[in-house]
């Protein structure tokens, strides 16, 4: 017992008992569970030991800087001070960054008591992104602050903008005008001019006008712009129903940007369309794909129809189905919401149906679902194909 | 065996218990979870995470240091100057995953004066930044002073009575945004359902919101894809979810089958479905969730109303829907969380307004979250951005009256495993893409700008073999294939198809006539391929192949079309070469690998 060397093993085999246990502490926090963590003792950069001088690292003026507003390409640097407070060596590096356009250099790694050292960060955003915030970890020996993250905020302008991009008519009910603005905007050039715009979808471009306005001093606020035009995009009646796209080209007065594209979208819809069904209902071609369907078994989809224009005060509807025998239909009583009205409707394969194949091809044409007023069979108001394969199992 | 002296024997108990105590400590509270835990529904054990990644919370301070002149007119900076930003961070005493905090269980009623409620940033401002301080146990404002190190995610959390989780804006990124190797990359849907799984088992009650900001196009694919993360929020057990200004864009119908599902977790106080009356989307709900009742509702901001034109959709200005809804829903819950889906400017004049509520999410911020949170001037709110794409969520722990919530900005990088179940989700849906063809997602082919036509680079081949000898070795020229043997297959996505084929708007994702169209019909078009940069090669193919027909000039004029200096070079590669799609691009590095010219 009196040896020495017992003595030894014996504090070392406390030593790291004590020393093991604190590290397990440090790392079981309640938050261990959500991923690796980076633990204080033991860090990238190691400490010094416990008894010596220990480096205490201070950012002089803060942790973050905003580099206000700056254009793509551009290159803006900060550099952060880094002040060793404590009574050991400050050992300092470079560690990960958010975003590869982030890169920073550490000017001196070993900094003595009361010394500082710079961090420069550089930030050249390669793309649009507006509003950014990047920040850059700086690993230290200082075992309170192992890693010190250091952010950069800003705000990147884009010689050219347009709100909103692409000017999108969510829906255009059939034989109606519609119209929508979108502005151009510039945060540079007071001057700034549009000098001529053209439609250049042939297919469409004689559906689409087009006027013009200075954006108003408000609104150029709002948007942070020196500059602006309005174009105020006017949708003739006519298009055809389903998706629609026009690519509207403007040319400008910037020297850098002497012409730029917007699109225009949307889509036509009728007074009277159908809403739900998921995959079933293929809107753009009008036709409900039921698939194969067993006899046995039969199937239901539940849809609505929606109406409003000239069917807005439309209460009921009825339904007949072709060929016969093969469908059903059930209609349920209109919701009603405000010009809108929603009217509930199942188609169903009942079971026991006969075996059929209504693929729309050849000659095995699409099974159909029409609806009309109460007591007018003959002027359907709309009609709905299906396909369906009634099977013998 | 012969008795120690007294020192001999204290000597030796001393020892004793150091060893002991040594061993106790490693036996008794070394557990360290590893994540995810075994029972996490199947997903695969976490990989390391990326050592040094600053993303875990902190407190910041901003420098606010004099801005360099500016060549544009100035935009407010959103920053505060140190004055004002000091105090809200100095004197929030709001948790930021401090490590200096005790935790709960240890300190007691120090712990609670540590973790102290803000006081307005009426108090009295600091005068410059504060500089950094010794570190001290003793509080928040301390911390917040001195610049507080990186800590591990939750450091110094109690176990919350619920984790309010926040996401938003995910613009359509189901996945990592791009495809640069998902190590490379943070977000997805995947990932984020893993971190929910995670709170879940270790009983910390997520309640999960969003912002809005699902979709960024208008058309079928993003109409389906508004379908499918609708399924994935329902998956997720989301709570409460805003819709942003693309979702209002689609079609009412669609907005009807997804939003106006009864029972659904879509919120908006001022947006209705076809009628400003119609409750087809709830105004706000009220959940209960580890003793403590939350109440969330969801506005669509003012400006960005203005660029909505959908007129099966009727908006009233925020304040006011927020003025109807907000007694209903203090006389129900104890913590009130407004997602505003509008500017951090509207959104923070919002949350003045309207001081009730503890949390105001914003839309419009910057790409990441901040590392502490903000605190709403002469408020005690918290403003909270979530970032975009989806890279981020903030995690808000509450732990009831009276006592301070907790932030904690959580990235989603590759140390979360991918959750089997969303990785299905997105399975079903590029199978549902599959199905639809470029037809059924209303792609119709549109005519080059050029007029010209494409013919597919093994036409250019036969003249200039040392290009396209080159090409074949590089990874252009497997572009497809790197779609198509995904585990979950993308080649039948146009957002993936169009910088992977030939004959294609990188941007906007859809075809040009004669470009690419599927694998059966277009063999010659897959990868990207020679004119993706130099242009559609029909026009000169089809001059030198009848040379004899075709003037001097009017040859060199059609190769000098096809013809790219670098400048023009660069701006191509850049077109698909993104900052989502190749973070680390650097285009005199990238181009010496696939450097050629001139023909043979």
């Amino acid at each position: 017992m009196n040896s020495p060397k017992v003595w030894f093993l014996l504090m070392v085999v406390a030593l790291a008992g004590v020393g093991g246990g604190l590290y397990l502490t440090a790392s079981s926090n309640p938050g261990a569970f959500l991923g690796p963590q980076t633990v204080h003792v033991g860090g990238p950069i190691a400490p010094p030991p416990e008894g010596d001088p220990q480096p205490k690292v201070e950012v002089v003026g803060g942790l973050e800087y905003d580099f206000g507003n700056m254009q793509v390409g551009e290159t803006r640097r900060h550099t952060f001070r880094f002040k060793n407070a404590g009574a050991g060596a400050l050992k300092i590096k470079a560690g990960e960054t958010s975003c590869k356009c982030t890169i920073s250099d550490v000017e001196n790694g070993d900094v003595q008591p009361g010394q500082e050292t710079s961090v420069t960060l550089e930030w050249k955003p390669t793309e649009e992104a507006s509003r950014f915030r990047k920040t850059a970890a700086i690993h230290t020996n200082d075992r309170t602050q192992p890693e010190v993250v250091l952010t950069v905020a800003g705000t990147v302008l884009r010689l050219l903008t347009i709100n909103p991009d692409p000017l999108v008519f969510s829906q255009i009910v059939e034989g109606k005008a519609a119209e929508g603005t979108f502005t151009i905007h510039t945060p540079v050039d007071p001057t700034f001019q549009v000098t001529k715009l053209e439609f250049t979808d042939p297919e469409t471009a004689g559906y689409f006008e087009y006027e013009l306005a200075r954006t108003p001093a408000a609104r150029l606020e709002e948007l942070g712009a020196v500059a602006g035009w309005d174009v105020l995009v006017k949708i003739k009646p006519g298009l055809p129903l389903g998706l629609f796209k026009q690519r509207v080209k403007l040319f400008t007065s910037l020297k850098d940007a002497p012409s730029v594209e917007q699109l225009v979208q949307g889509q036509v819809v009728g007074e009277m369309t159908v809403v739900g069904g998921g995959e079933a209902w293929k809107k753009e071609h009008g036709v409900l794909m039921l698939g194969q369907v067993s006899r046995s078994q039969g199937s239901a989809l539940a849809l609505k129809l929606l109406v409003r224009g000239k069917y807005k005060d439309l209460e009921a509807v009825e339904a007949e189905t072709l060929p016969p025998g093969v469908l059903e239909v059930s209609i349920s009583k209109r919701e009603n919401y405000g010009k809108t009205g929603l009217i509930p409707f199942e188609v169903r394969v009942p079971k026991g149906a006969k075996p059929i194949v209504c693929s729309g091809v050849r000659k095995e044409p699409y099974a159909e679902v029409r609806f009309f007023a109460p007591g007018q069979r003959d002027q359907p108001l709309f009609k709905m194909m299906v396909q369906v394969v009634v099977t013998d199992d | 065996m012969r008795k120690g002296t007294t020192t001999e024997r204290w000597r030796g108990t001393a020892a004793a218990c150091c060893g002991a105590a040594g061993l106790a400590l490693l036996g008794g509270c070394g557990r360290v979870d590893s994540f995810p835990p075994a029972a996490s529904a199947g997903a695969p054990s976490a990989k390391p995470g990326l050592a040094g990644l600053s993303e875990d919370a902190g407190s910041s301070l901003r420098a606010g240091s004099a801005l360099p002149s500016e060549v544009f007119a100035p935009a407010a900076p959103r920053t505060a100057a140190p004055s004002e930003a000091a105090p809200d961070r100095a004197s929030a005493g709001i948790a930021a995953g401090s490590s200096d905090l005790p935790a709960a269980s240890s300190g007691g009623s120090n712990a609670l004066a540590a973790m102290q409620a803000p006081t307005p940033a009426g108090a009295k401002p600091a005068a410059a930044p504060p500089k950094a301080e010794p570190p001290t146990v003793a509080g928040e404002a301390g911390a917040a002073a001195r610049g507080q190190s990186e800590p591990p995610l939750f450091q110094g959390w109690a176990k919350p009575l619920a984790t309010l989780v926040i996401t938003g804006e995910m613009d359509g990124y189901v996945e990592p945004c791009g495809c640069a190797g998902k190590d490379n990359m943070k977000g997805g849907i995947a990932r984020r359902y893993t971190f929910l799984q995670g709170l879940t088992q270790k009983g910390w009650n997520p309640l999960p919101v969003d912002v809005g900001g699902h979709v960024k196009r208008f058309g079928p694919q993003n109409e389906i894809k508004f379908t499918h993360i609708a399924d994935a929020l329902k998956l997720m057990k989301y709570q409460a979810v805003a819709l942003g200004k693309r979702d209002l864009s689609l079609p009412a119908g669609d907005l009807l089958n997804v939003a106006g599902e009864k029972g659904g977790a879509f919120v908006s106080a001022n947006a209705a479905l076809f009628d400003a009356d119609s409750d087809l989307i709830p105004k706000y709900r009220i959940v209960e969730i580890g003793g403590v009742k939350v109440g969330v509702t969801a506005v669509i901001g003012a400006g960005y109303q203005k660029e909505i034109q959908n007129e099966d959709v009727f908006f009233s200005p925020p304040a006011d829907a927020l003025q109807k809804v907000l007694p209903q829903m203090q006389s129900k819950a104890e913590f009130l969380v407004l997602l505003s889906h509008a500017s951090p400017e509207e959104s923070e004049a919002l949350a003045k307004q309207f001081p009730q509520f503890q949390i105001v999410v914003t839309a419009g911020g910057a790409d990441e979250p901040r590392l502490a949170p903000e605190i709403v001037p002469q408020t005690k709110t918290g403003l909270v951005e979530c970032g975009h794409k989806g890279m981020y969520l903030v995690a808000i722990g509450i732990y009831g009256k009276g006592i301070p919530w907790r932030y904690q900005r959580v990235p989603l990088d590759s140390r979360w495993a991918d959750a089997p179940s969303m990785v299905e989700v997105m399975r079903t849906y590029q199978q549902r893409l599959e199905r639809e063809g470029l037809k059924g997602l209303g792609l119709n082919p549109v005519a080059h700008p050029s007029g010209r036509e494409f013919v597919g680079s093994a036409a250019c081949a036969d003249c200039h073999t040392n290009a396209h000898s080159r090409y074949l070795e590089t990874t252009h020229a497997k572009a497809w294939k790197t779609l198509a043997e995904l585990p979950v297959p993308r080649h039948h996505d146009p957002e993936c198809l169009s910088c992977h084929v030939v004959g294609w708007e990188p941007q906007k994702f859809y075809p040009y006539k004669t470009g690419y169209l599927d694998a059966t019909l277009t063999p010659l078009l897959k990868d990207n391929g020679c004119e993706n940069c130099h242009g559609p090669g029909g026009l000169h193919v089809a001059a030198e192949e009848n040379r004899d027909k075709f003037a001097e000039a009017d040859l060199k004029a059609r190769r000098k079309q096809m013809h790219s200096d670098l400048s023009t070079a660069e701006q191509s590669c850049r077109t698909c070469h993104d900052i989502d799609n190749s973070p680390k691009f650097d285009f005199a590095k990238y181009w010496e690998e696939i450097k050629h010219k001139g023909v043979d």
